[in-house]
């Protein structure tokens, strides 16, 4: 057995070495998990892709819920009760802590970094997918646009200036610097103008994947917002006209007066809309069971002071008392809940067909065409576009008389001029925004607009001190004429 | 020094080759690091006390091996943990290897049954085991898998030539433990009405919504609210266990083979709850030629747990609803006259009733397991052999649940319309895994003149592939109709599953170096690649370990002494890597997200180069045999210290969810002392064994993350833990801490109470009545920066103890194990004691503070407790010390007789007497990781067993 002693030593070695050489393949190692995909496998196809969007609108819709939260607590039309907790209690007066849950970054900058992560590998699928269409390509990279625009829009108005990144989250470096809310906004225009030039399929994630996305952020309502925040009012007012001619968006007319007052907030009328279920659940205990929320006294009173149209019936047809805020005890704010159904909604519109009414009217009015403007919230603009017809105004179709200018402020005898009916106008549209659209969402972007454009910081602070009790009513107002406390701190 | 049990048959003959063949045996075992076996563990031992799962036996027994029963429920074994804790994110538990073959524990257990653990180690028939061996340093064989020791477990051998046949039959039964005192009827309705008034402003109210507080026999419902049931009673009942094996084993020099049978049912103390397993095993070992050897090993389970939810809702855990539920009440709705009506009565005050739970609640869990594996060997003679082993583990657990709708407070859920509705729930889940092993080495022996080595070098692969599905559904039509698919709540069915694909290859080699068997020398060497590690983290690392050992017994000068038989010094070092971590914490990944739209979202930032955590330890021992082995005395003084340890680091701003980093270390040592004694060896032997080891963990280190956009450390981590807790890992102290408030005591009058002037977060004054807590930062504010360190988690001793008498033909043998130095949180009194709503409450609520001046120190009964008394404080945590006598043995061995070889008869009492402080069931029964916790899972009983063992 010499020889098998000899051997023996070799045997053993080459199993050792037997080992080491078959350790250095990694292919050995590789797993193939299907709970998950490492990021090196993905985007190899149209699926993924479509998955990912999904998931960038699942995002967004846990973020449009604190947007709506947010956007009505801070402005004059919804207050906090004595039994809110303490996060919604800051945010109602203005002095929120760093820790306050609503004011957290992380969910926008979650989207911002999906959208980001899409966009960047969109190449990579293009090398991959050979089926996939450079249009298809064009449109998933604009409604990322469309998703990631609408998130800096709202971040910017929250915080005023906030970092701008285009990277997906592997090249955020954290040097990057603040962008002051203007430039944040021309850059957001720009980067959206430059998108929908493309050629590109329109509503892609709705067509090709089957999701509901059509109405989460649509473009020109977005595109429309961001001009008129800028101040290029001629522009916005060219693309408010465009998207209110096509059929059925005009909505303010004969047909949606008579519609059940459930068509116009549970879908009928909807530009953009979302189901947050259940995070509408959630809203529909702060408002009815536990009341934590509550209509301000100023918007109640606004209500009740309303006047009828001569021959139009009892007026205020979806909005107000029983639609906006129930009438048996406490008035409690009904927006989020079904009544018939006992039950919080699903959906919530934070844009609708009215309210678009109403900001091109506000276009319009900056604009000198103080006339349409009136039109439009009143009675009713019969434009010679024959595309555009049918409009019956904001407040007929409430079945409310026409607004009343107050010139009460002048002096004896002066005659307005066309500066103060601009003044008193945009006044009326702006109330008028309160009694159709209370606690829809964005009510306080509404009052910064404004005071901004006017550079009238009283505008805002008096509004928002109403809600409050005489007595705290002086402290919150001077901390809002300081604009810098109109923004959650960055740092 | 080594109690090679599971060699004493080779060791018993006495030629010069069989002596040297110890020798080279030990010398094997040695190779394989310094081997500890539990004292007394043996097939004897391991089966008379009856336990279902194998683990278990090993309480006390193994110094240093901590080992915690999970619950009293049959199957749900115990868990261990061995030289403190080392890691927060990688698991830490031993390596189970079986017949060679690693055992999967790791990935297998969930259930869907609310807190239990499927616990794969209960697939094991203890009767099988011949033996088990707590090895320490196997890092060398194993690889980085066995950084936190391997238990090696042998099932019965073919080994024997003359057939022999075995019979074992054990009977007994198992008695709950004493009740907890709970309020009756009449303490019930005080409390009640104490709650009612400081919830309700006007008398009028309460009456109204509390009706049964007025005691009018002519109120309607009166007889609804006027019982006196023990609900404890309804959820308890002694149960009874059995068990049977049956083994055969023979041969002849060609072929030997080892067949065995097994059967054991046993109940829990729960009524409707029972764990049944059948086992069979088959065992061959063949000489197909004289150099060519194959041993087949076949084992097939199946195992039936009919179980009852554990988890902390009194809504599907009959314990909890038993602590909750109002002695006022009844199960059966109730006529005028105080008569039972056929059907339940309905749920007030929200809590399920125990009794439907207990009749009407299913929990049933089938498992399967098959091992087949097949050893072949060859010798090619001059002590050169090589090996390949290699098989396949099969497992599967299907389990199906049931939790009725009436009586039982179920999730109520909105429906598609809208409606509340109470829906009953069903749900029916698989778990499957299925795991290749192979493992080729080759081993040789080299002598020459006085020197000897022996090495072992091989590979090994392996593959686990483990897939879950799992159904929730809700509502179907009656409680008659318990399948998924026959729900009408559409919108709430959730089907949830998984799979998970891990490998691990490993190459190791091994060499023993003896010089006149005197100077021992061991270095090894394991190169392990890992499908876990980072991204762009390397798979593979190489693991080294040394030994080296002084037989100070085979020098001269001590050879031919009196005194020490054996005596050697010892000392150890090993490199151990861990990657038993999730996989996605070092890969950029998608996942599939839930919602109202099916996508999937991104991990965020994750660290790419996540390596494993690493365990370099050093041992120092000592082992001594006295008095040719009467005594014997083995300590040894270990040094651990785990660096690269993952730790999450929050992101910065606005970067969300957490960034891993192997920036912890964290720091163990301690001894381990184990002795025992033949203090008589006459016609009476009396043998006395203890063993006991110290652990002094420190989590010594937590650095700043290498990427700058990771946020460093305060020096502190807290984590959540069930019931509302909380443990913190503070930089400088043990790990996993509790952290909750300190209770100071409760305020006595307004007085007091307006003096200290301590108010909570949101503003509110703490009032008479109500808790004092230690105000750290004294700001007069209690809130989250008062939390401190409140308790260990870990014991600082741990150990055992033994006594063996053998006196012709009867052994008495005692076993008592004891833990110090840890405290418990006890839940199951956060349960019975915060009286925040009208719950029955134990009995320890009579001495609330009720009026001015009341000295006490449990606070006043208000509805919600809306002060927070009942926080996580010292107020529920509790010293967990205890010493335990745990099981006691009578074996009388029947004189023989011609139809049998051997029979013995024995009588077993287990968990006898344990004295504590704690004031809950076990302060031994674990409930997650390293931290005891008292919540409400079914405890352990007394049991009385008597069995017969017969050899043919």
């Amino acid at each position: 057995m010499v020889s098998m002693k000899k051997y023996s030593g070799i045997v053993l070695v080459f199993i050792l070495f037997l080992g080491i050489s078959v350790s250095s393949c990694e292919d050995m190692l590789d797993t193939d998990p299907k709970s998950y995909v490492e990021e090196k496998d993905f985007f190899k196809h149209q699926e993924e892709v479509n998955a990912a969007v999904a998931g960038v609108y699942t995002q967004l819709i846990k973020l449009t819920g604190k947007y709506l939260l947010v956007t009505e607590l801070k402005g004059d039309l919804m207050r906090t009760t004595v039994n809110a907790p303490r996060y919604l209690q800051e945010m109602n007066k203005h002095s929120v802590s760093k820790d306050n849950p609503l004011v957290a970054k992380q969910d926008y900058y979650d989207v911002i970094f999906s959208c980001n992560k899409v966009l960047e590998n969109l190449d990579k699928v293009k090398e991959n997918d050979k089926d996939i269409r450079p249009e298809e390509l064009a449109g998933i990279a604009h409604e990322m646009i469309l998703v990631r625009t609408w998130t800096y829009f709202t971040l910017a108005r929250l915080y005023n200036s906030v970092v701008y990144t285009e990277t997906a989250v592997e090249g955020f470096t954290g040097n990057e610097p603040l962008l002051p809310q203007e430039q944040m906004v021309e850059k957001l225009i720009e980067t959206l103008e430059a998108s929908m030039a493309k050629e590109r399929t329109k509503d892609y994630a709705a067509t090709f994947s089957g999701l509901p996305t059509k109405e989460f952020v649509v473009e020109e309502q977005l595109y429309a917002d961001l001009l008129l925040w800028k101040g290029d009012y001629q522009q916005a007012a060219d693309v408010y006209f465009k998207f209110l001619q096509f059929g059925d968006n005009t909505k303010v007319n004969e047909d949606h007066k008579l519609a059940d007052w459930k068509a116009v907030l549970w879908g009928g009328e909807a530009v953009m809309e979302m189901n947050l279920y259940p995070f509408t659940h959630n809203l529909y205990e702060m408002t009815i069971k536990d009341y934590w929320l509550a209509p301000a006294d100023s918007v109640l009173q606004a209500w009740s002071l309303q006047k009828h149209r001569a021959g139009d019936g009892t007026g205020d047809r979806f909005r107000g008392e029983g639609v906006s805020f129930s009438t048996d005890g406490e008035p409690k704010i009904f927006k989020y809940y079904d009544p018939e159904e006992d039950f919080g909604r699903y959906e919530i519109q934070y844009e609708r067909g009215a309210g678009m009414h109403l900001k091109w009217a506000e276009a319009l009015n900056r604009l000198g065409e103080h006339e349409t403007a009136l039109k439009l919230l009143n009675g009713g603009y019969e434009s010679e576009d024959p595309e555009f017809k049918g409009n019956i105004g904001v407040r007929r179709r409430a079945g409310l008389k026409d607004v009343e200018l107050d010139f009460s402020y002048l002096e004896e005898g002066k005659v307005p001029d066309a500066q103060d009916s601009m003044i008193q106008i945009e006044n009326a549209i702006i109330d008028e925004r309160a009694l159709e659209l209370a606690f829809e969402g964005g009510r306080w972007f509404d009052l910064m607009r404004v005071a901004k454009r006017r550079g009238d910081n009283a505008f805002l602070a008096d509004r928002v001190a109403s809600k409050f009790p005489e007595a705290e009513r002086e402290s919150i107002r001077l901390l809002l004429m300081d604009e810098s406390k109109w923004y959650f701190l960055w740092k | 020094m080594l109690w090679a049990f599971c060699f004493s048959g080779l060791a018993s003959a006495q030629t010069e080759e069989s002596v040297r063949l110890k020798q080279d045996l030990r010398g094997l075992l040695n190779s394989i690091g310094s081997t500890k076996q539990a004292s007394g563990i043996g097939q004897e031992g391991l089966g008379k006390e009856c336990k279902p799962s194998i683990e278990q036996t090993l309480i006390g027994k193994v110094p240093g091996l901590w080992v915690k029963e999970r619950s009293g429920m049959p199957g749900e074994g115990a868990s261990f943990y061995w030289r403190g804790v080392n890691s927060f994110r990688a698991n830490q538990t031993p390596l189970v290897v079986v017949d060679g073959i690693p055992y999967e524990t790791y990935s297998l257990g969930y259930s869907m049954v609310d807190g239990f653990y499927n616990n794969p180690l209960a697939n094991i028939n203890p009767n099988e085991v011949q033996s088990i061996t707590f090895v320490r340093d196997a890092v060398a064989v194993w690889g980085s898998r066995a950084v936190n020791g391997v238990l090696m477990i042998e099932t019965t051998k073919a080994d024997k030539v003359q057939t022999e046949i075995n019979f074992r039959a054990s009977g007994g039964i198992v008695t709950a433990p004493e009740k907890i005192s709970l309020l009756n009827g009449a303490q019930f309705r005080g409390l009640a009405s104490d709650l009612a008034s400081s919830g309700f402003s006007s008398h009028k109210d309460i009456e109204k919504t509390y009706p049964f507080l007025l005691d009018d026999p002519n109120a309607p419902l009166y007889h609804q609210f006027n019982n006196e049931t023990d609900w404890q009673d309804e959820v308890f009942s002694d149960a009874k266990l059995q068990e049977y094996n049956i083994s055969v084993s023979g041969g002849d020099e060609i072929a030997k083979y080892a067949f065995s049978l097994g059967y054991t049912n046993r109940e829990g103390l729960y009524k409707n709850t029972d764990f049944t397993r059948y086992n069979i095993n088959m065992k061959g070992d063949i000489n197909i030629t004289r150099s060519f050897k194959f041993e087949p090993n076949m084992s097939i389970v199946l195992k039936d747990n009919a179980l009852m939810h554990q988890g902390l809702r009194s809504a599907t855990n009959p314990l909890l609803a038993a602590y909750k539920k109002s002695p006022l009440l009844s199960a059966h709705a109730k006529d005028d006259e105080g008569r039972d009506l056929p059907y339940y009565s309905s749920l007030y005050f929200g809590v399920s009733t125990p009794t439907v739970l207990i009749e009407n609640s299913s929990a049933d869990i089938r498992s399967y397991r098959a091992l087949a594996s097949s050893k072949f060997t060859y010798d090619f003679g001059k002590a050169f052999k090589v090996n390949l082993l290699f098989g396949l583990d099969f497992n599967k657990s299907r389990e199906r649940i049931f939790i009725p709708q009436d009586g039982v407070i179920n999730r109520y859920e909105y429906s598609e319309t809208g409606k509340r509705i109470n829906y009953n729930g069903m749900r029916q889940g698989v778990e499957r895994s299925l795991s290749y092993f192979g493992d080729l080495y080759a081993t040789k022996l080299h002598r020459w003149g006085k020197h000897q080595l022996d090495a072992r070098a091989g590979l090994r692969y392996r593959t686990v592939e483990i897939e879950l599905d799992n159904a929730y559904d809700f509502g179907s039509p009656s409680d008659d109709f318990k399948s998924v698919g026959q729900g009408s709540a559409r919108s709430l069915r959730r089907v949830l599953g998984g799979v998970s694909d891990n490998v691990e290859l490993t190459a190791y080699g091994v060499a023993n170096y003896s010089f006149d068997n005197r100077y021992l020398a061991t270095l090894g060497l394991a190169y392990d690649g890992s499908s876990r590690v980072g991204e762009e983290a390397s798979s593979y690392a190489l693991f080294p370990s040394a030994g080296f050992e002084w037989r100070l017994a085979s020098e001269s000068f001590l050879k031919d002494s009196q005194l020490f038989s054996l005596l050697s010094l010892r000392t150890n070092f090993s490199l151990a890597g861990n990657d038993r971590f999730n996989a996605l914490l070092g890969r950029s990944a998608f996942r599939p997200v839930q919602g109202i739209l099916s996508g999937v979202i991104h991990n965020g930032l994750v660290n790419k180069e996540l390596e494993r955590e690493q365990t370099t330890n050093l041992d120092f021992g000592v082992d001594a045999g006295l008095w040719n082995r009467r005594i014997n005395i083995s300590a040894v003084y270990y040094f651990r210290k785990t660096t690269n340890v993952i730790v999450g680091y929050e992101l910065r701003e606005p970067l969300s969810g957490m960034y891993y980093d192997n920036g912890g270390e964290i720091e163990n040592k301690g001894w381990e002392l184990a002795a025992d004694v033949r203090l008589l060896d006459k016609e009476l032997k009396f043998d006395l064994g203890f063993n006991i080891s110290k652990n002094e963990n420190q989590f010594t280190k937590l650095s700043a993350s290498s990427n700058p956009l990771a946020l460093q450390h305060s020096g502190k981590l807290v984590e959540e833990i069930p019931g509302d807790g909380q443990v913190v890992l503070q930089v400088g102290a043990a790990m996993n801490q509790y952290y909750g408030y300190r209770a100071l005591g409760v305020f006595s009058t307004t007085e007091q109470a307006e003096s200290a002037g301590l108010k909570d977060e949101d503003g509110n004054p703490f009032s008479a009545g109500d808790m004092i807590f230690d105000d750290v930062d004294n700001n007069k504010i209690i809130n989250a920066n008062d939390m401190q360190a409140i308790g260990n988690t870990m014991p600082e001793y741990v150990g055992g103890a033994f006594a063996k008498f053998n006196y012709k033909r009867f052994e008495l043998s005692a076993y008592c194990d004891f833990a110090t130095g840890c405290d418990v949180y006890n839940y199951s009194r956060v349960i019975s004691e915060s009286m925040y709503g009208m719950y029955n409450q134990s009995k320890a609520v009579l001495r609330r503070w009720r009026a001015e001046g009341d000295q006490t120190s449990m606070p006043s009964a208000t509805m919600s407790d809306p002060m927070g008394n009942s926080r996580f404080s010292t107020r529920w945590i509790e010293d967990g010390s205890y010493i335990r006598l745990k099981t006691v043995s009578l074996t009388y061995s029947v004189p023989k007789l011609k139809f049998y070889q051997n029979m013995k008869l024995y009588f077993t009492v287990d968990n006898v007497m344990t004295r504590k402080d704690y004031l809950g069931y076990q302060p031994s029964e674990a409930a997650f990781g390293g931290a005891g916790a008292g919540l409400s899972k079914m405890p352990s009983g007394r049991s009385f067993i008597i069995g017969v063992q017969l050899g043919l």
